[in-house]
């Protein structure tokens, strides 16, 4: 039987490969699919705490998630497309204009 | 009076006059300009209906909910002294809109629209009654006088359109966490509720001098100055104006209105220190003027010295000094209003303001010379116009409870003969040190329509001020009940040993 | 009756008004005869009212009019209106009168100056000033005037604005007057706060048996002695002769200056309850009397030793107020507009004659050119130096013979030195101006002045000369003036008690002062017309003296070095102390709160890992806190 602890450690493995590939990788790229990663962490425990307390709360939130995720997609794939064209490059490193 | 009315129609016109014509882009300049010019007039016109309040009582329009949930309303009111106030105001933004002509050349739409904003703060100011709507218009005045100095000022007008704010600000800040605590305390923000209510001795120490700070700021009382020099050298001419004629009263008439009837225990207790910044200020102010070689430097520091006299005479708490102290606000805005103007028209013509730059004025432009003089004697007291009213009421009624303070108010007046007259002197008379000046022309009739008022004003309320000072008067003991109340309780607990040495009458019985 | 004392200020008022605005149009010297006929209509009705108080009983013989409430407040209520009582319509009559015959001469004597009409508006406006000066009803009128004249002195003496030393002079005057001005507004705040009122009606009825703080009555004395020119502040009065010859005559002698007599004339009560207040007016007065005597003797300037008489006079007038005798300053008065405004006009017709020359150095032997000129200048000269029975010999032995009478003898003897150095100076002006041999530069050619001119100077002769045969003779116990005067000065004189001489001791005191001028007139005459050897031995054995004599005792360097500049200094220091002091204090806490900001934004690298390594950081934190 696959318990609620078994979907929490695996959730918290995938968040914290989503972490690490964040700090660690400077492609921006990756750094996002990073960031997907870590919201799908979440997600899954979400999902998982809903079907073990049998409530719709849960699978809500998750979805609401999701949508927001999608939103997120939409435009930090266009400020990666942007900075690209202005760069020639996904690097993160290399995009320092905020600097102050 | 419990119906929107006059009040509103005087805040509303320019307001909404301001906000259509931003809303307006395709206006070309000159229609704006006539435009606002007719609207600001309507306003002057309308404002006029002011005078037929009773001398004694008040307009009041409101309250209205806003916030009922805190206690704020709308709610405005006009007496006697808001009424003088308004009608500066009113008179004055259409010669500042007269003056722009000389010296706006861009932006001219964006100019009125501030014109017109600025008014409808100001006026708002001057009559609302309650702290949190007061708060509002306080600072809806400041915004469009930064842009009117930040946009059209000299070289620094950026630094000195910031410093502005700045000062302002951080004084309105201490007096928005009095407002606060207010409500917090007494559910309304009402100023006719807060009259009713009573403080500990604590608590009115802390909010008086939260309010004064706000106000002391934008007097400004030494050593809050700093920022009107650098203000008013920067400002255009219709700024400068303005700052002087009007934005300046919003601290006096705040003491006044606010700081002295609501928290009068600690305005009494505050009198000394008052006395004493206000002649610091008074002499402080004049020496400064005396070393200056700008002009608008000149004046700015002159404003200070005689603001300094409205403060003295507001804390000397007696019916004479603080009515004098209200006439003396308007004779300020209106004297030092017109030699804002004539600097500006000078420098307009050479665009200089040094006093090493000029001479023998009188000779090549000899109605120039004639306004400016009589300018200056207004600014100087002389008998006959209206400065000397005021300071002579000030003083006299100083006199009675701080005789040292007003005898060195006195020398004030003595100190500004030097400076005013040293104005003149390198100005108008004295060999012609600048060459180009034989070509300046002499005043337009657009110039010399706008001081006309101006100078009409130093005589009428220099030998008829006392329709002013009747509808002053009675005003002005209302807002002095409590401190007086509380002055004369001050003394009987003193009675038995004398706390001060001060004379109070110089006979012997 | 009203019409009439209000038609006495009106008339220079329009006037001024209508040449102001509208004079522009006005051709060649009509300004200046519209100037004179509103003066003269003026004068008319001051004198009319003269005539018509003399025709009241003495106790009757004061007309309050006021015009309607100026300033209302609290338990003060000034009204502006006028009185008119015998000391306001003496001081109006003689005012105006005087003031006719200069407004007359100045129409030639301006003639062709390109400020003609602006001229004779500043001189209307004088005039007006100078009438509510007199006439108001109220302390505070007085002010009005008292300032007003002060303006009109002003602008007179920098009538010639483009020179730079007419302008100063005209500051000058009107900064020191300033300084009394204080003194006179304090004055009346202290006044109003003891007796409840500035009005000079009630404020004499509401003084009587009180006692008064000296200090408050001398608070007035200092407006007297800034407007008077009294030690220590006489200096504006001698670099005011920069102004136009006739408004020296009209302005700086005759009129204005006399305001300061006037005010301790309408504050008699006041001083004579003020215990040693009087004293100080008359050691002051007697003290300036004498200085100014002494500088006159070593000026070489025509106008300027008529000035420094000028003011010496006036310590006469203001030791007769000292000693309590009111109307023998109110006489001295009289007399002295009569005659120094003649001889001012004498002087500016010698020195139109020649072409603006003004350095007795440079004169000499004019009797001949100037006939008529020389004439008139003998009448004041002998007036001023006291010989009888010229007017001045009548006013002014009567106030040496009030000191000697209460019993002052030391303030007598400065007076008898000062009278008989006024006879010396006096002498001296006239004999190096009109008699000798001519030193006139090359060049000039000496011409009479033209006729209207002359008329004023003959019409101020035969007064010069009647005037004080006329107004009061003490010894014959024939006094007009001072019995109309009594029902305002008499009070005064009742508190402090005026002893009188007899007959005798006035008659030998008369004589001996007429004799010690006499012999004094001789001396100078002799010395300066003949043998000029004694004068240079004088010089050589006090070199000292004659220096500090010469330089006028270093007075303008000592306010200089004592006020002037150390005020200056002041004001740079301030300046200073401003912009680097307290606005540098502003200026650092704007600095230190960007000097913070400078340290946090070190944190924004623009890293992005950098910010989520900080993000992380923080959660860390956040999780120790909350669940930790």
């Amino acid at each position: 039987m696959v318990e609620l602890n078994h979907y929490l450690i695996l959730s918290a493995l995938l968040f914290g490969l989503g972490l690490i590939g964040f700090v660690v990788r400077r492609n921006s790229l990756i750094m996002f699919m990073s960031i997907e990663l870590m919201l799908n962490a979440a997600n899954l425990t979400f999902v998982a705490c809903a079907r073990h307390h049998v409530g719709a709360e849960g699978s809500v939130l998750a979805l609401l998630v999701i949508a927001v995720a999608a939103a997120e997609v939409a435009v930090g794939l266009a400020i990666l497309l942007a900075l690209f064209r202005l760069k020639k490059t996904v690097n993160a490193d290399e995009a320092r204009e905020l600097r102050a | 009076m419990n119906e929107l009315g006059m009040l509103t129609a005087l805040i509303a016109l320019p307001l909404v006059g301001g906000i259509l014509l931003a809303l307006l882009p395709g206006l070309r300049p000159e229609p704006a300009r006539i435009l606002t010019f007719a609207l600001m007039l309507v306003t002057f016109l309308l404002s006029l209906a002011l005078l037929a309040i009773p001398a004694g009582s008040s307009w009041n329009e409101g309250p209205f909910p806003w916030v009922p949930r805190f206690g704020i309303s709308y709610l405005l009111g006009a007496d006697g002294i808001a009424a003088l106030l308004i009608l500066l105001t009113t008179l004055l933004a259409p010669l500042v809109l007269l003056a722009s002509y000389g010296h706006v050349h861009d932006r001219i739409r964006q100019h009125c629209v501030l014109l017109l904003l600025m008014e409808a703060g100001v006026i708002g100011v001057f009559c609302a009654l309650d702290l949190v709507l007061f708060y509002v218009f306080f600072e809806m005045s400041l915004i469009p006088l930064y842009f009117l100095v930040g946009i059209y000022g000299g070289a620094r007008r950026v630094y000195a359109a910031f410093k502005f704010v700045i000062f302002t600000m951080a004084g309105s800040l201490l007096m928005l966490l009095g407002i606060l605590y207010l409500i917090h305390k007494t559910g309304s923000a009402a100023y006719p509720d807060l009259l009713r209510v009573s403080l500990s001795a604590t608590e009115q120490f802390y909010l008086f001098w939260a309010f004064a700070a706000a106000f002391a700021v934008k007097v400004p009382l030494v050593p809050f100055h700093t920022w009107l020099p650098d203000a008013h050298v920067e400002a255009p001419t219709g700024g400068s104006v303005i700052l002087a004629g009007v934005t300046l009263k919003m601290g006096t008439y705040g003491l006044l209105r606010f700081a002295l009837p609501l928290f009068p225990a600690a305005a009494v207790d505050a009198v000394p220190w008052f006395l004493a910044l206000s002649v610091i200020g008074i002499l402080y102010g004049a020496l400064l003027a005396w070393a200056q070689r700008d002009m608008k430097k000149l004046i700015a520091y002159s404003s200070i010295s005689h603001m300094g006299f409205v403060v003295l005479g507001l804390f000397a708490l007696t019916g004479t000094a603080t009515s004098g102290a209200v006439l003396q606000m308007v004779n300020h805005g209106i004297a030092t209003g017109a030699l804002f103007l004539l600097v500006g028209m000078l420098y307009e013509r050479a665009h200089r303001r040094g006093l090493d730059d000029f001479g023998g004025l009188a000779q090549t432009m000899p109605v120039f010379s004639v306004f400016l003089v009589l300018a200056t004697l207004s600014s100087i007291g002389l008998p006959g116009l209206n400065g000397f009213v005021g300071e002579f009421l000030i003083l006299l009624g100083t006199f009675r409870d701080h005789p040292v303070a007003a005898a060195l108010a006195s020398l004030g007046v003595l100190l500004g003969a030097i400076y005013m007259l040293g104005l003149l002197k390198a100005v108008l008379f004295g060999p012609v040190r600048n060459h180009r000046s034989a070509a300046y022309s002499d005043l337009t009739i657009r110039e010399v329509s706008m001081l006309c008022p101006l100078v009409i004003l130093m005589f009428w309320i220099g030998l008829f001020p006392g329709p002013l000072l009747r509808r002053i008067e009675p005003c002005v003991n209302q807002m002095l009940e409590a401190p007086q109340l509380e002055l004369s309780r001050h003394r009987e607990e003193a009675s038995p040993v004398p706390r001060t040495a001060t004379l109070r009458d110089g006979s012997q019985p | 009756m009203t019409f009439l004392a209000a038609l006495i200020l009106l008339s220079p008022l329009a006037m001024a008004i209508a040449l102001g605005l509208f004079g522009r149009r006005l051709p060649g010297r009509t300004p200046g005869f519209l100037a004179f006929a509103s003066a003269g209509v003026s004068f008319l009705c001051a004198a009319t009212f003269c005539l018509r108080l003399l025709a009241l009983p003495a106790s009757e013989r004061a007309l309050s009019l006021p015009l309607y409430s100026w300033i209302s407040v609290g338990s003060l209520d000034l009204n502006l209106g006028i009185l008119v009582d015998p000391l306001s319509a003496t001081w109006a009559t003689v005012v105006t009168g005087v003031g006719s015959l200069i407004f007359l001469y100045s129409i030639s004597y301006m003639q062709g100056d390109s400020g003609y009409r602006r001229y004779f508006t500043y001189l209307c406006l004088f005039l007006f000033s100078m009438l509510i000066l007199v006439l108001g009803e109220n302390l505070v009128l007085t002010f009005l005037g008292w300032e007003g004249v002060g303006l009109c002195s002003y602008l007179l003496i920098g009538f010639e604005y483009d020179k730079e030393q007419a302008a100063a002079a005209g500051r000058k005057a009107f900064l020191v007057n300033r300084i009394g001005d204080v003194g006179f507004l304090l004055g009346m705040f202290w006044a109003f706060w003891s007796f409840g009122t500035l009005s000079h009606e009630t404020l004499a009825s509401s003084v009587a048996g009180q006692a008064v703080s000296p200090w408050l009555a001398l608070c007035f004395f200092l407006g007297a002695v800034g407007k008077s020119a009294q030690a220590p502040l006489f200096v504006w009065l001698p670099d005011a002769m920069a102004g136009p010859t006739p408004v020296s005559a009209l302005i700086h002698a005759a009129t204005m200056v006399t305001a300061g007599v006037y005010l301790l004339c309408r504050l008699s009560l006041l001083f004579a309850h003020a215990g040693w207040a009087l004293m100080v007016v008359a050691i002051v007065g007697a003290f300036t009397a004498l200085l100014a005597a002494v500088i006159a003797l070593r000026q070489y300037d025509l106008k300027r030793v008529l000035a420094y008489s000028t003011i010496s006079q006036l310590g006469y007038m203001f030791l007769a107020c000292g000693v309590g005798a009111f109307s023998a300053a109110a006489f001295h008065v009289t007399t002295h507009a009569f005659f120094k405004a003649l001889l001012f006009l004498g002087a500016g017709a010698v020195i139109h004659g020649l072409s603006g020359e003004q350095d007795l150095r440079k004169m000499g032997g004019l009797k001949k050119s100037m006939p008529r000129t020389y004439r008139s200048m003998w009448f004041g000269a002998l007036a001023l130096a006291g010989i009888p029975p010229f007017a001045g010999f009548f006013s002014k032995d009567e106030i040496l013979g009030s000191a000697f009478a209460g019993g002052h003898y030391v303030l007598w003897s400065v007076g008898l030195v000062t009278a008989a150095l006024t006879a010396f100076y006096t002498a001296r002006m006239m004999t190096l101006c009109f008699h000798g041999s001519s030193r006139l530069a090359e060049g000039v050619h000496p011409h009479e002045a033209p006729p209207l001119m002359g008329v004023a100077l003959s019409l101020l002769k035969w007064l010069s000369l009647f005037g004080g045969l006329a107004l009061g003779v003490e010894a014959l116990h024939f006094r007009p003036l001072h019995e109309f005067l009594r029902p305002v000065l008499d009070p005064a004189a009742e508190v402090l008690a005026i002893e009188h001489l007899s007959v005798s001791t006035m008659v030998v005191l008369l004589a001996l002062a007429a004799a010690l001028a006499l012999a004094m007139w001789t001396l100078a005459k002799h010395w300066y017309l003949g043998d000029r050897q004694v004068l240079r031995r004088w010089e050589l054995a006090a070199p000292a003296v004659a220096r500090w004599i010469a330089h006028r005792f270093y007075v303008d360097e000592a306010y200089h070095a004592a006020i002037v500049r150390p005020l200056g200094a002041l004001s740079r220091l301030c300046r200073n102390l401003d912009t680097h002091g307290v606005d540098g204090l502003f200026r650092g806490c704007a600095r230190s709160a960007a000097g913070m900001g400078s340290v946090v934004r070190l944190l924004q690298t623009g890293v992005v890992h950098a910010y989520a390594l900080w993000f992380l950081v923080g959660v860390v934190v956040f999780l120790w806190i909350t669940v930790g």
